[in-house]
This record gives C-alpha cells, sequence and structure tokens, in this order.
C-alpha cells in the first residue's frame, strides 16, 4: 500500500473510528464526509448514496452506502441530526470523494440535533494525527501487515 | 425516509439458479443483497435448488465469482450477512439434496421455503428478486 493519507484538517471533529468528519458550520448544521485516511483504505468508489434530504440519522449509524469494487460498506455518521442537503454533484462524479474528501467530496450536511453529545465521540486539534496514526496501524495489523 | 423516498418494507431473494457449479453467477445476487440492507432495508435470501449447498460448511468457502476477485463467495455472503441480510434454508431442498439442516454454515439464519417466500410475493410492500 502507498503512503498513508494521514494530513487532516485542523477545523474539522472526526469520528476516528468510522473515518468521517464534521465540519460545524454555525446555525445549528454540519457538513459531513469521509476521512482521507477511510477513502484510501477502502479504495475506488463507484458509487456513493447519502441518505436523502429530511432523513433522521444518529451518530454511528448508517448516512450514506459507497459502492467499492465488489464491496458495499455503510459509512457512519460523525453526528446526530436531520439531512438538510446531499451532495448533489456525488452522484454523477464519485470521484470527488477521493480528489478532494474535505472539500467538494462532502456528503451531507445535517441539522444537528446534540452537538454537545456528539462532540464527546470526536477527536479534535492535536489529538487527531494520532489517533489516525493508530487506526493506520490497526488496519495493517487487520491485514496481516503489522 | 432514507436513502429513497418511499422504501420498501424489504426485500426477498430466491436463489434458485445459483448454484455451486456456476460460481460466476455467485457473487451478484449476495452483493445486491449487501446493497439493499446497508440502505437499511430488510432482505432475506431463501436458498432452494441446488444453491442450498452453500450453506454447506466447506462449499462456498472453496468458490471465487472470478479469477480476478480475491473474495471467495462465502466472503460476499458474509458480506450481505454483516449488513442485516438474513440467510435462510428451504428445507424441502435440504432434504432433497441429502443435506443435514442441523450441519449448516452458522450465517444460516433459519429456514423458509416456498409458503414464506410467496407470502412475501404475495405482499404489495415487498418486492422480491430471483436469481
Amino acid at each position: 500500500m502507498s503512503a498513508l493519507h494521514l494530513h487532516c484538517p485542523d477545523d474539522l471533529h472526526y469520528h476516528v473510528e468510522h473515518q468521517v468528519w464534521a465540519r460545524l458550520d454555525g446555525d445549528g448544521l454540519a457538513t459531513v464526509g469521509i476521512t482521507a485516511l477511510g477513502i484510501q483504505l477502502a479504495g475506488e468508489i463507484y458509487m456513493c448514496r447519502p441518505k436523502t434530504v429530511g432523513s433522521a440519522v444518529e451518530q454511528g449509524r448508517s448516512i450514506a452506502v459507497v459502492e467499492l469494487a465488489k464491496s458495499i460498506v455503510s459509512v457512519k455518521s460523525p453526528v446526530s441530526g436531520s439531512v438538510v442537503a446531499v451532495n448533489p454533484r456525488l452522484a454523477e462524479h464519485p470521484g470527488l470523494a477521493h480528489e478532494d474528501p474535505y472539500g467538494t467530496g462532502w456528503l451531507a450536511q445535517l441539522r444537528l440535533t446534540d452537538v454537545d453529545t456528539d462532540l464527546r465521540a470526536l477527536v479534535h486539534g492535536e489529538a487527531v494525527a494520532p489517533a489516525m496514526q493508530h487506526h493506520a496501524w490497526l488496519h495493517r495489523v487487520k491485514q496481516g501487515e503489522g | 425516509m432514507g436513502f429513497v423516498e418511499q422504501p420498501a418494507e424489504g426485500i426477498a431473494i430466491l436463489l434458485w439458479a445459483s448454484e455451486p457449479d456456476a460460481p460466476h453467477r455467485l457473487a451478484t445476487p449476495f452483493f445486491h443483497a449487501a446493497a439493499a440492507a446497508a440502505m437499511d432495508v430488510p432482505v432475506e435470501i431463501y436458498f432452494t435448488a441446488r444453491s442450498v449447498h452453500l450453506l454447506v460448511p466447506g462449499v462456498a468457502e472453496q468458490l471465487r465469482a472470478s479469477e480476478r476477485f480475491d473474495k471467495t463467495v462465502l466472503d460476499a455472503m458474509r458480506e450481505a450477512v454483516s449488513h442485516g441480510a438474513r440467510l435462510l434454508a428451504c428445507t424441502d431442498a435440504l432434504h432433497a439434496h441429502g443435506i443435514d439442516p442441523q450441519r449448516l454454515i452458522p450465517e444460516c439464519g433459519g429456514h423458509g421455503g416456498a409458503v414464506q417466500f410467496m407470502a412475501r410475493a404475495a405482499d404489495l410492500r415487498w418486492r422480491t428478486l430471483v436469481f
């Protein structure tokens, strides 16, 4: 496997186990997506389908389904809330999740229901890098490379 | 609300022509089952005819749908189960092929045959697929 993408923007909150991120947008909203590391570990994405606008989502439960090379992955949400927008470009261009996971490859925007509780399970700031490194190590061990 | 505006109550999949002698056809049903289950739709997979051999320990793990796939058919079955799909064995088919119902792979979630599948087919809230 090539060098892992461990860089993570400082302003985001990460659910390391599920390799997803949340950006607090203000006004009770958050944008969510898959981390670069998560994308890299998963492989090429053929299709990505988020839940529809109006769907209620719980932290740690499915917010999107991703089709990989002969594999289906359920993407878990980093936060709880109601979906208010989905990335309209992903349907035609799922590669955006690879090319720009923290930008144009976002999955959905949610109206948060309990952000204070959500944040307890998320990693932010200086704790992110070692947590991502540990996750990558765990993955290598699981794959028999460790 | 969820992944579609008006989701079905569930999807029942009948395995009839899917059998160990045609492994190239064995990834597709489980891949579709995994996709549906991952979209929070209840999924039931009914193993009938020769497909029941896939529930015998040691059979599916020896099969690959393609030489290009690392995954075995058992891996595909497990992936569907991991997303919530239920694997159901037709009792009559097990008997027809001399398979002991008590000695199936642990992923098998029970027995289900013609009546149960047709009850799903007759229920307008369910969708059915046959492989």
